[in-house]
């Protein structure tokens, strides 16, 4: 593509723009059409899980459930309190909609299949993510309500702390593959299932996963929500199209932190047979099944014990386990 | 810009400290169960003070009962605590039936004990589902739900109504058990207790749901006596207090069945209780469906009921203690009612036991206590 | 720190025990009723809208005694009635049931000495405009004669029911 672009006669410049522009517009379809479809097997699983079917009325098994819900929420009155910050609360829903795009950039779909692999991928998605604090900060503080402004509390809180231990076992994953850059990372589990990071690296790949929740919010750790307690966290206020983009950002989280878990301990899109690409997708959505099943058997957890399971045990675990990487690394030349 | 919960705050809690403000909770809030409402003083996410504001989903039933003939009155009672319809007739038709010296055959006895103890499983398994709700595990929620579908189709089947079941009457019940009732009852009880199994090991055991609720909002004994709190939340906080053993009525006295009461008096404790109850109001379901005697399932009542003298009544319902007194002059409509609400009382404990903990522990504490905004209402 | 990791396992072992359970009701069949592909089925004696009986010839049971008006603890039933100047008998010219009031308690059926009256399975009463849910004498005449189920000697069957086969009258 980019070499027939060249060939048409056009500077390097412009081409560049022009393959950076498709790209990112092939990443925000592939998130909006992955949401839609988070959304449907959510409610699903959720469905089945607790012996009911789930949308059934839409299409063959509900598969136009989210659709309709979408086009409602596109077509709802935009409403901002009056009392709101309006800039910042016009804001918020698009910057953490950014963040979970940006997030997007450097993750191997396949061999070849990725927006930009820089070398130093695993510190910009530490640094990326981070960006998500700042968006729910917003929301709640610019909403002008309490319940927001705690549920915010809530998740900064929440996403700082578990920065921390998802970082250091990004960096123990780092170690093992010898490069920051995620194409090294699959490229280092390649050659069977015995190479997956997640046998030698199993403690980082449960504090990885853990954290990675709380991360993307989900249930045990949708604290910043919580609906039984905070009504709705963040977003009490927000609704329509506003809400639906956070909506979108959180199963664009979801799926980001599926698809590094994937990339990170389940050999990417490694696999026989199959190509690449299929197995990234088999990979992801089952780590995503396997997280919705997690959310929809446990109860919420508290705010100290949720700070307390973040400090206390994930920190020093992945400490450990960056120890236990070293010595695996020296052991094994 | 003053907001109305800052200044209905200052009249209640008083001027916040700084750093502290005011949260309503409620009256249109997930977890509070209706329209109850919570004025909070927060500090961070810790309580500093908290008050119940009642009054939502007050429908004059007092006054109303004044204005109708008792066997009018029965469906307004259902509408008091309307989960557990039963138990609130109960209550009034047996301090009717004490005004007016009405006897009531044995079958009907057993027939009242029998659809009072399956109402107990009915509320508990709403509330245990409420409750769980709370704590944040949807399917727990559902999976209650689903037994106790299976229970309203029992009681539909029975009574002809799903939840206010308008079933009793002075000197018995509107209609005899329908054939295979008994049948129907057992199965549903044998499901249960798999069901219940299933219960305690997804929920019960869970360590983050037992993190959640031990230790949290602990109500003394001598601090629940003071209170007049009454059922599961007495003996949560391990007072062996229960009306149908305390002061027996009906055919209680009949069955063996043991009073659960909870060592620590915290939610974990009242949970435990009511998941014990469970298992005690099986017992004597299954104990009324073997000794179930022939005989009327109404007694003989006068054309014209008129009340004359005062009584009081009081039944174990599953949120505690129901009282109904109703003073009669010569007419048939009762010249005064007064009911008793177990929820009311509770209601007052928010403050003692909310203080001091996580909002989410709030949510816990008025799970635990399981009220019902209709019956507090009244 | 032991404490935490203690916990956190003990909380990993639990929330795989509870998984073991939610994957289990995964797999099996769902309970819901699709309504309204689906419907249950009411139990006789079930209290949906109360409606008038006839007899064998189709007239109304009604003598319009007043005793339903009269036991209704929400006075959701209007009578009008006139004397027969030949038979010197009543003829009921109204019967009104409010639904929007009614509560279905079924005192109403209890109180008639004909068995003129009878608690339906009729229970879809759900209507886009207010009026149309006072039920007129003929709507629920013709609901009651519908009825599939015997519908003699209510008070001595305790059966204050009948089953009229669905359908909306309006």
């Amino acid at each position: 593509m980019y070499e027939w672009l060249l060939g048409t006669g056009m500077s390097q410049s412009l081409a560049n723009i022009i393959m950076g522009v498709l790209k990112s517009l092939i990443i925000i379809v592939f998130l909006a059409v992955s949401a839609l479809i988070l959304v449907l097997m959510e409610r699903k699983v959720a469905g089945r899980i607790q012996n009911r079917p789930g949308p059934n009325r839409l299409g063959p098994g509900g598969m136009f459930q989210t659709f309709a819900d979408a086009i409602k929420l596109v077509s709802k009155e935009d409403v901002v309190p009056s009392g709101a910050d309006k800039a910042v609360y016009i804001l918020a829903p698009l910057v953490i909609f950014a963040a979970s795009v940006a997030l997007w950039v450097v993750i191997p779909f396949g061999p070849n299949l990725v927006v930009q692999d820089l070398n130093i991928g695993l510190i910009y998605l530490a640094a990326v993510t981070g960006i998500n604090v700042l968006a729910f900060l917003m929301a709640g503080w610019s909403s002008n309500n309490k319940w927001s402004l705690i549920g915010s509390m809530r998740s900064a809180a929440q996403l700082v702390s578990y920065e921390i231990p998802l970082v250091l076992t990004l960096v123990a994953v780092g170690m093992m593959a010898g490069s920051l850059r995620l194409g090294d990372v699959v490229a280092a589990q390649q050659g069977g299932i015995q190479n997956w990071f997640v046998f030698p690296q199993i403690i980082g790949f449960i504090v990885f996963v853990v954290a990675g929740m709380a991360e993307a919010n989900r249930k045990p750790f949708d604290l910043p929500e919580g609906e039984s307690e905070l009504v709705a966290g963040y977003n009490t206020e927000y609704s329509g199209f506003r809400w639906a983009v956070f909506f979108l950002a959180e199963y664009a989280n979801l799926i980001v932190f599926s698809a590094l878990a994937t990339t990170f301990f389940l050999g990417g899109p490694s696999g026989p047979l199959l190509p690449p690409i299929v197995w990234f997708f088999i990979k992801t959505y089952a780590v995503i099944f396997v997280t919705m099943w997690i959310g929809w058997t446990l109860p919420r957890i508290r705010i100290d014990h949720l700070m307390n399971l973040g400090w206390y045990v994930l920190i020093p675990l992945a400490l450990i386990n960056l120890g236990w990487t070293g010595l695996y690394v020296l052991w094994r030349g | 810009m003053a907001k109305t919960s800052d200044v209905l705050g200052e009249q209640q809690l008083g001027v916040p400290a700084e750093q502290e403000l005011f949260i309503n909770m409620g009256p249109q809030h997930p977890s509070t169960h209706g329209v109850l409402r919570v004025l909070l003083k927060v500090d961070g996410e810790v309580v500093t003070d908290a008050k119940a504001d009642i009054g939502y989903l007050h429908r004059c039933f007092e006054k109303i009962a004044e204005r109708r003939t008792v066997t009018q009155v029965i469906p307004y009672t259902d509408r008091t605590d309307y989960l557990a319809a039963i138990t609130s007739e109960w209550a009034f038709v047996m301090a009717a039936e004490r005004l007016m010296d009405v006897e009531v055959p044995e079958r009907a006895e057993y027939i009242r004990v029998i659809v009072g103890e399956l109402q107990r499983i009915a509320s508990h398994l709403l509330w245990f589902g409420t409750f769980a709700l709370d704590l944040g595990a949807t399917t727990v929620f559902l999976y209650a739900f689903r037994e106790r579908e299976k229970l309203l189709d029992i009681f539909q089947k029975l009574t002809g109504a799903r939840m206010l079941y308008n079933y009793l009457r002075i000197g018995g019940a509107r209609n005899d058990l329908y054939d295979g009732f008994a049948d129907d009852v057992r199965r549903f009880l044998d499901d249960l207790e798999d069901r219940l199994h299933e219960y305690h090991t997804l929920f019960t055991g869970n360590r983050i749901f037992e993190s959640r609720v031990k230790g949290i909002g602990v109500l003394s004994a001598e601090d629940a006596i003071k209170y007049g709190a009454s059922g599961p939340v007495i003996r949560g906080s391990g007072v062996p207090y229960d009306v149908r053993k305390a002061h027996p009525y009906s055919v209680y006295h009949r069955f063996d069945f043991g009073i659960p009461i909870g060592k620590d008096g915290d939610v974990y404790s009242r949970y435990l209780v009511r998941m014990q109850e469970f298992y005690e109001s099986i017992g004597i379901v299954r104990q009324a469906l073997d000794q179930i005697p022939a005989g009327d399932f109404i007694g003989k009542v006068p054309r014209r009921m008129r009340l004359e003298g005062d009584a009081y009544a009081r039944v174990e319902s599953p949120r505690g203690e129901v009282g109904v007194y109703i003073v009669g002059r010569g007419e048939e409509n009762a010249w005064r009612v007064h009911y008793r609400s177990p929820c009311f009382t509770h209601l007052q404990l928010l403050g003692p036991l909310g203080v001091g903990g996580l909002v989410a522990d709030m949510v816990a504490v008025i799970g635990s206590i399981d009220i019902v905004m209709g019956e507090v209402d009244r | 720190m032991w404490q935490g990791l203690l916990t956190f396992l003990n909380a990993l072992r639990t929330a795989l025990i509870g998984m073991g359970i939610t994957i289990r009701n995964f797999f099996s069949p769902t309970v819901t009723i699709e309504y309204p592909e689906q419907q249950l089925d009411v139990p006789l004696g079930f209290r949906g809208l109360p409606v008038l009986l006839s007899d064998d010839e189709g007239n109304l049971k009604c003598v319009s005694c007043q005793l339903c008006a009269r036991a209704c603890p929400v006075d959701c039933i209007e009578i009008q009635d006139h004397r027969d100047p030949e038979t010197r008998r009543k003829v009921v010219d109204v019967f009104n049931l409010d639904s929007t009031w009614c509560m279905y308690c079924g005192l109403c059926v209890e109180a008639c000495p004909f068995d003129a009256l009878a608690m339906s399975d009729h229970f879809e009463l759900a209507s886009y405009d207010m009026p149309s849910l006072v039920y007129t004498k003929e709507q629920l005449a013709e609901i009651g004669r519908r009825a599939i189920t015997p519908t003699v000697n209510i008070r001595e069957t305790q059966n204050f029911g009948i089953k009229t086969g669905g359908g909306d009258p309006r």
